[in-house]
């Protein structure tokens, strides 16, 4: 149980982060001059920002694979999903988004359907 | 009769062309990602099935286990699903709001809960099945939420 939480904990802090650092890294990609796809393709990860992504999604992914080791698909998947709050946060408190009602109750009932889940897990 | 010489395109009509074209851009970015999310996990699952938990002396047992793992048929597939994910999830967050792509990828949760139980034959209650709909519901406001337009 011990080693299941602390697999989840580092796969949901390194998703969060992941997410938040692959944005980053694509909004800078996306002002360059470099108009083949192969030349915006190979442009991205120029970024050290999305090199900090993929080092984070990797740790994410070590993390999700030993959660996945140790419960069902169906339980490890949409426990992940708490990670949706932190990023609307991140959304709407760093990169100064819009967030309507509408979406943060969007937010809010994908949240309670994960903790029914829990609880029903 | 119609002039064959098609005029060029003046930047602001190509800007135009290129915002209609977003939307159906991101849709079909959002669709990869939410395909190869559950083809992924579901292979990942598999695979990771298929080999066995280290035992005995850890300095032999984990590189074995580690090596068993990488060379799993299954395992390698979800791998490339999930560079595949990566790529298409870059493409998709540089197109649509960050708080609009986050939320619209929890669809992928009933591919992987139809999936787990067809492929994996793994048990799914029928309370997790409601809860996977509360979560299918919420998705389906955020992306409501998208078409508003409200960003």
């Amino acid at each position: 149980m011990l080693l299941f939480v602390i697999a989840m904990s580092i796969a949901i802090s390194c998703s969060i982060l992941g997410d938040f650092f692959v944005q980053q890294g694509a909004t800078a990609a996306k002002s360059s001059t470099n108009t083949s796809f192969l030349g915006r393709f190979f442009n991205v990860f120029r970024h050290r920002k999305m090199l900090i992504a993929v080092g984070l999604l990797t740790c994410h992914f070590a993390g999700y694979t030993l959660a996945m080791r140790l419960a069902p698909v169906t339980v490890v998947v949409p426990l992940m999903s708490c990670t949706y709050i932190v990023n609307i946060f991140l959304a709407r408190t760093v990169l100064h988004e819009q967030v309507t009602r509408l979406r943060w109750a969007g937010v809010a009932v994908i949240v309670f359907g994960v903790i029914v889940l829990g609880i029903w897990s | 009769m119609p002039n064959p010489i098609k005029t060029p395109l003046s930047p602001k009509q190509k800007d135009q062309q290129n915002s209609k074209q977003i939307p159906l851009r991101f849709a079909v970015a959002m669709i990869v990602v939410i395909l190869a999310t559950s083809l992924g996990d579901v292979s990942l699952k598999g695979g990771l099935s298929q080999v066995p938990l280290p035992s005995g002396d850890p300095l032999l047992a984990i590189p074995q286990a580690v090596l068993e793992t990488l060379t799993n048929i299954w395992v390698d597939f979800a791998i490339l699903l999930l560079i595949s994910q990566f790529i298409a999830w870059a493409h998709a967050l540089r197109l649509a709001p960050y708080s609009l792509a986050i939320p619209l990828r929890a669809s992928s949760y009933i591919f992987t809960a139809l999936l787990a139980l067809y492929v994996l034959d793994e048990p799914v209650p029928p309370m997790r099945w409601v809860a996977i709909l509360i979560v299918l519901v919420g998705v389906s406001m955020v992306g409501v939420s998208g078409v508003q337009g409200d960003n």
